[in-house]
């Protein structure tokens, strides 16, 4: 008996000491992580861009400066003015009636995020450019402000989408049977039920769109023209010019509105009341004048998509646009950029695959921690606002960070500059936040007791998570995956300051290439990303729904 | 050296000394003190928000107290941390792992540590013989229906033989029939184990048909500890005697001699000795029904009549309180009610003996 007691005793001790060790250990290399991936590297850039010469605010206040901002601003601001309605409308249209081929539109829609944002660009360099198809549709030529305008809707339509088609998701069908039954007409109906509950998304996406353009180069770079805007501009005074406090300034600048939205989104969280669980779904009537209107509008708009997407495709595979259109595969030798495209493709590969496959796990297990360890912890609080912080950092401002944190010389992690390693890292800091937000909704879907009871019956915090947890939340971790995955391998704004030449990224080589005047390369290029993540994307989704499949019999209730 | 058998539990008391507990500034748990024997199964009552889960976490490891100790038997547990207290514990969710068979479930205690497989096997298949599911081992628990499920949860907080047992509104997301089984089930099983048991339940029903005794709780401190008999005909408390059954309160002005002075009428009482200002209070089978005026009975008029399958219960309107609010209309539970209809004059009686006196006005 004694023994038996002693035996147990230690048993229970080998379980404190895992447990202690997974959560602390966790929290703190966590937390590390996050100091060094993101919070210093920032810091760094904030501290440079302060440290600058009276020479550089000079600079800030020359004319030249001022065009810029006004530049960025009107471009940004007209994103939003011409994606928000659209998205919205859209969403409303797969949402809110019935028509059929929804999920197709929705697919079709979702193409740009499959490619780097310089894929719109290129398109329309082809369409409307100066040899291009349709050039008479833009007399005044379309690069510029018209070329961004529309490459930037392209790019941000799926982002803001994505979030009115969840925001319409999420709706209570006894609040509209109650409106109808006391009389309530479409509009009215609209602006008290259905406007108030989407107008956070609203606000949402409209920033979520301005800090995106405002900070993204790579559509400028391809089709701004004489054009300039700050993205551009930083981009330039740290590649090309190596005035690093300038850069930094303009970086500072541009984590303003990426920081100011950020905090009143959280703000407007707090107000936003949650869905009770006793909502009834919507229910959709038919309405044949208005499924009618609806398809029309969401078939427009999607042909638009799939026609942008499938201009650079078929052009990368065409000899000599617009003169000789023959088919050829002249494009893919990629032998005017000095054979760089498929060394970067298969870097990119590289990148993106080590992104994914360490990202995902990190992903889930910052989750885990955060969501569902039972004791409280000193490091909650900081922990909570490092992991959301990096939505309000755009890329562009994280790769200056990056910039200025590593490649200093007395940063003894100074050797992991422009490395394999630091990409993998920055990405995965950059992507972090909705990633983790993902997760945490799969997290706290499940019972809380799991853990206590799992405490209760001696077995260690990480084996429940193994055996339990991380089975239960499978199909979760391979969208995790996926959207890693896609994020990394189409991401170019925070990478262009991290690659060398060994090291050079396939989205980085686009903008290289076009540099170089090859817009040939660039398309097949963007093309080969194109299909790699939306195959990539086919291929998870087909495993997810075979997992789904074969954990069946733990799913269905009798 | 041959792998570790499966040891059996050994009845412990536990005892809870002092525990307080505060939420931010909210004070959840006031100076608890629990002492329970070794094999006794003591429920914790109470409304909903009265601490008694917050108490039942705090003996789990689950919250830290603020302050107070807490004892297994010798050995002080107040700062151990969960998974070195020896207990299992029983979810009102049951919690138990969707992805396992309810055979991996009721073996999960086991998972990392070295057993022999087959005396894992063997201490599973026994405990789910125990509770009568061995047909059901490879089932998966959403397959199981509530009840079945509620006992696998059962099997598996019991199967390491802890040393006590925890449970958390065990039966609250059962159907009526079902519970009423269970409820004979889990004492049989408890009996028969000898584990010391805290069950947190708001049914008082529950309370008193399974627990040896019951520690009524009200805003984070304990109103009564004491096994459900003196619960029920003994509370110590107004609240304790209103939150328990039902309670006929009746205002008094005075006590002198044995007779307990009403608005316009006395009765007899056991009194100790002379009470000023109090509130008299019985439960409702103890009001004696008369049709004609005897000796020491209060008239009054039947105001309702509600049919209770076995009983009927009348509410009544006495004279001798005409002037008081409402609140102090007297229940009386009667089994035959074919003379009484309401509006119909009666008379009742109530044993001084059923008369508690209570120094506080009504709750």
């Amino acid at each position: 008996m004694s023994a038996n007691t002693l035996l147990a005793g230690r048993r229970r001790f080998a379980a404190v000491w895992l447990d202690q060790w997974f959560i602390h250990g966790g929290k703190t290399a966590l937390f590390l992580f996050l100091l060094l991936g993101l919070l210093f590297p920032l810091l760094a850039m904030l501290a440079k861009a302060f440290s600058g010469s009276l020479e550089n605010f000079s600079e800030l206040i020359s004319g030249h400066f001022w065009r810029l901002l006004v530049n960025s601003i009107n471009v940004s601001s007209c994103t939003v003015a011409v994606v928000i309605p659209l998205a919205y409308l859209f969403a409303y249209g797969l949402q809110r009636t019935r028509f059929r081929g929804r999920a197709l539109f929705r697919g079709m829609t979702l193409l740009p995020l499959m490619a780097p944002s310089m894929l719109s660009a290129i398109s329309l360099i082809y369409l409307f450019g100066n040899q291009g198809l349709l050039r008479s549709w833009f007399p005044h030529g379309i690069y510029g402000f018209p070329g961004i305008l529309i490459g930037q809707t392209f790019y941000n339509f799926p982002v803001a989408l994505m979030i009115f088609v969840s925001a319409l998701s999420m709706t209570d069908g006894r609040l509209y049977d109650a409106a109808i039954s006391m009389g309530a007409r479409h509009i009215r109906i609209f602006l008290t039920i259905t406007w108030p509950q989407t107008r956070h998304a609203v606000f949402a996406a409209s920033s979520l769109v301005f800090t995106q353009t405002i900070t993204d180069f790579g559509i400028p770079v391809i089709i701004g023209g004489d054009y300039n805007v700050l993205a551009t501009e930083a981009y330039k005074a740290i590649i090309g010019q190596q005035q690093f406090a300038y850069g930094a300034m303009i970086g500072a600048l541009l984590l303003v509105p990426a920081i100011v939205s950020f905090v009143i989104d959280r703000w407007m969280r707090r107000l936003q009341s949650g869905l009770g669980s006793r909502a009834a779904p919507y229910r959709i009537e038919r309405n044949p004048q208005r499924d009618a209107l609806y398809f029309s509008i969401t078939a427009i708009v999607s042909l638009a998509f799939l026609a942008i997407m499938v201009t650079a495709a078929a052009a990368s595979f065409i000899g000599f646009w617009p003169y000789d259109m023959s088919f050829s595969l002249r494009h893919y030798d990629f032998e005017t950029s000095g054979g760089v495209g498929w060394m970067a493709f298969r870097n990119s590969l590289r990148f993106s695959l080590l992104t994914a496959l360490i990202g995902t796990p990190l992903v889930l297990t910052s989750s885990y921690l955060m969501e569902r360890a039972l004791a409280p912890h000193p490091l909650d609080g900081p922990l909570k606002l490092l992991c959301l912080l990096p939505m309000a950092v755009p890329g562009l401002v994280m790769g200056l960070g990056y910039v200025f944190f590593f490649n200093a010389p007395a940063n003894p992690l100074n050797g992991l500059y422009g490395g394999m390693a630091l990409m993998v890292i920055c990405c995965i800091v950059h992507f972090f936040t909705p990633a983790q937000m993902t997760a945490n909704a799969a997290l706290s879907r499940i019972s809380r007791d799991f853990e206590a009871a799992s405490v209760s019956l001696k077995v260690p915090l990480l084996v429940t998570c193994l055996r339990v947890i991380l089975p239960m939340c499978l199909s979760t971790a391979v969208e995790i995956l996926r959207y890693l995955f896609v994020s990394a391998i189409t991401s170019v704004s925070a990478l262009m300051f991290l690659y060398s030449p060994d090291t050079i990224l396939a989205s980085v080589a686009i903008l290289n290439m076009d540099d170089a005047g090859n817009i040939g390369g660039a398309a097949a290029l963007s093309t080969l990303i194109l299909t790699t993540s939306t195959i990539a994307s086919l291929l998870l989704k087909a495993f997810s729904g075979l997992l789904l499949k074969r954990t069946e019999a733990w799913r269905t209730r009798h | 050296m041959h792998p570790p058998k499966i040891y059996q539990n050994v009845p412990t008391p536990l005892k809870v000394l002092g525990v307080s507990k505060s939420f931010r500034h909210i004070k959840v748990l006031e100076d608890i003190s629990l002492d329970i024997g070794a094999g006794e199964l003591v429920c914790l009552l109470g409304a909903s928000g009265c601490g008694k889960t917050t108490l039942l976490r705090i003996i789990a490891g689950l919250e830290r107290q603020d302050r107070g100790e807490i004892f297994m038997g010798r050995e002080n547990i107040s700062r151990a941390p969960p998974q070195a207290r020896d207990y299992g514990i029983l979810f009102q969710s049951y919690a138990l792992f969707p992805n396992l068979t309810v055979e991996k479930n009721v073996a999960y205690g086991f998972s990392g540590r070295k057993f022999m497989k087959s005396e894992v096997r063997a201490r599973c298949r026994e405990i789910l013989e125990m509770v009568g599911l061995e047909e059901t081992r490879d089932s998966y628990p959403d397959q199981l229906s509530g009840g079945q499920q509620q006992r696998v949860a059962m099997a598996r907080a019991l199967a390491p033989s802890p040393t006590f047992l925890l449970l958390d509104e065990p039966m609250s997301a059962l159907d009526a029939k079902v519970r009423e089984r269970l409820r004979g089930e889990i004492r049989r099983l408890q009996k028969r184990l000898g584990i010391t048991t805290i069950m947190v339940t708001h049914d008082q029903d529950e309370a008193m048909t399974m627990a040896d005794r019951i520690a009524v709780m009200n805003e984070g401190r304990i109103e009564q500890f004491d096994t459900p008999e003196n619960i029920y005909h003994r509370p110590a408390t107004p609240f304790v005697a209103d939150f328990i059954g039902h309670a006929n309160w009746l205002p008094c002005r005075g006590i002198r001699a044995g007779r307990a002075a009403l608005a316009n009428a006395s009765l007899a009482v056991e009194a100790p000795g002379d009470f000023g200002q109090c509130t008299l209070f019985c439960r409702p089978e103890d009001v004696v029904l008369f049709h004609a005026p005897r000796e020491d009975t209060l008239p009054g008029r039947i105001v309702e009549r509600t049919f209770l399958g076995s009983k009927y219960r009348l509410a009544l309107s006495l004279d001798a309180l005409e002037e008081a609010d409402d609140r102090c209309r007297v229940l009386a539970d009667v089994s035959g009610a074919a003379c009484v209809e309401p509006g119909d004059p009666v008379w009742i009686h109530v044993p001084g003996a059923a008369l508690r006196i209570f120094a506080s006005p009504l709750p």
